[in-house]
C-alpha cells in the first residue's frame, strides 16, 4: 500500500520531527541519546560526541518545552522567506540548544512551546513545515 | 620553528568594481607586494590564496598574469578567516622550514557574486530555516546584553572603533 503524502507541504530537514503530525498527537523534534552516556544531541547525529562508543545512540523525542536562550527579528527576508520573522534559540531539559521560528510576545529565558508550522515556500512554492514556538501562557 | 618575516605588503582600495576582475585586482596587489620587497617573483616558492565565492583555482588565475607558474599555489575558503588562513599558511610553510620566501593574498570581487546577504546554506539545518548572518550576530548580541548587562552605547563603540581603523585603509 502506498503511503498517504502530503502533497501541500514538506517537512524542513531530515527526521528532525515526524510528518504529518498523527491526529491528536503533539508534534516533538527528534534527537538522539546515548544509551551508554546518556547525553543527548540534537539535530540527531551518528556518533556520540561525549564517549565516542559505536552503536549506542537512539533516536528519541525531545521536551516540546523550552527556555528561550536568544531571539531577534529578521527584517531582510532571504528568498522564500517573508519578512519580517522572529528567530531564536530554545533551550531544552535534556541539554540541547534548538533552532526555530519564533512567535508572540518575547523575552530570554521565558518558557517556550513547540509548534509545526510553515515557516517558508520552497523553489516550488511548496510550504515548507518547521519548528515554531511560542511562550507557554499563564 | 624560525622566526617568519614580512618584507613586503600592498593593498588596494576597497569598494563596489563591477568593471574589474578579481585576476585584475589580485595580479595588481601582489605585483606592488613584491615591488616593495625588492624580490623577483622568481624568487616566490609558494603561495596561497583567501578568497570566499570566487571559484575553483581563483589563485592560479591571479598569479599566472604575472608569469607565476609552475610553483604551488593552495588556495583557501574559510569564510571570514579565508585571508588569516592564506597568511597562516605560508608562515607555517616558512617557519618549518620548507620554504623561505612565500606569499599570500586575499581576493574577492563580491559585488560580481552576490547582492544583498550571502545565500543561505541549504544543507545547513539553521541556516535553511532562515538564519541568515546579522541576525545571528544579533541573537549573540542580544544573549551578550542579558548575560553581561552590555549595553547598546558599548556595542556602538566597538563599531566606532572598527570604521575608524577602517578609515585609515588606503
Amino acid at each position: 500500500m502506498e503511503e498517504p503524502k502530503d502533497l501541500h507541504s514538506v517537512p524542513i530537514g531530515k527526521g528532525i520531527f515526524v510528518w504529518p503530525i498523527q491526529e491528536g498527537e503533539k508534534p516533538s523534534l527528534l534527537g538522539s541519546r546515548c544509551k551508554s552516556c546518556g547525553t543527548f544531541f540534537y539535530p540527531p547525529i551518528s556518533v556520540c560526541h561525549h564517549c565516542y562508543q559505536e552503536e549506542t545512540l537512539e533516536t528519541v523525542p525531545l521536551s516540546r518545552r523550552g527556555k528561550l536562550y536568544t531571539y531577534t527579528t529578521v527584517q531582510m527576508a532571504p528568498p522564500g522567506f517573508r519578512a519580517p520573522y522572529h528567530i531564536g534559540y530554545v533551550d531544552l531539559a535534556e541539554g540541547v540548544r534548538v533552532f526555530g521560528h519564533m512567535e508572540g510576545e518575547l523575552s530570554v529565558g521565558m518558557e517556550m512551546e513547540l509548534s509545526l508550522g510553515i515557516i517558508k515556500k520552497n523553489q516550488e512554492g511548496v510550504p515548507v513545515i518547521g519548528p515554531i514556538f511560542r511562550p507557554v501562557q499563564g | 620553528m624560525r622566526d617568519v618575516y614580512v618584507i613586503g605588503a600592498a593593498m588596494r582600495r576597497f569598494g563596489k568594481f563591477p568593471d574589474l576582475s578579481v585576476q585584475e585586482m589580485g595580479s595588481e596587489v601582489v605585483w606592488r607586494a613584491i615591488r616593495e620587497a625588492q624580490i623577483s617573483i622568481r624568487d616566490v616558492q609558494m603561495a596561497y590564496c583567501g578568497h570566499a565565492y570566487q571559484g575553483s583555482t581563483i589563485g592560479q588565475k591571479v598569479l599566472s598574469r604575472l608569469g607565476m607558474t609552475g610553483t604551488p599555489i593552495v588556495n583557501v575558503e574559510n569564510a571570514c578567516a579565508s585571508g588569516t588562513t592564506a597568511a597562516f599558511g605560508i608562515w607555517s610553510a616558512i617557519a618549518s622550514g620548507m620554504i623561505d620566501v612565500g606569499i599570500a593574498v586575499g581576493v574577492e570581487n563580491l559585488t560580481r557574486k552576490v547582492s544583498g546577504m550571502l545565500p543561505l546554506h541549504p544543507d545547513d539545518l539553521d541556516s535553511s530555516m532562515g538564519r541568515v548572518m546579522p541576525p545571528l550576530f544579533a541573537m549573540i548580541a542580544r544573549r551578550h546584553m542579558t548575560e553581561y548587562g552590555t549595553t547598546v552605547e558599548q556595542l556602538a563603540k566597538i563599531s566606532v572603533k572598527n570604521h575608524f581603523h577602517g578609515s585609515l585603509n588606503p
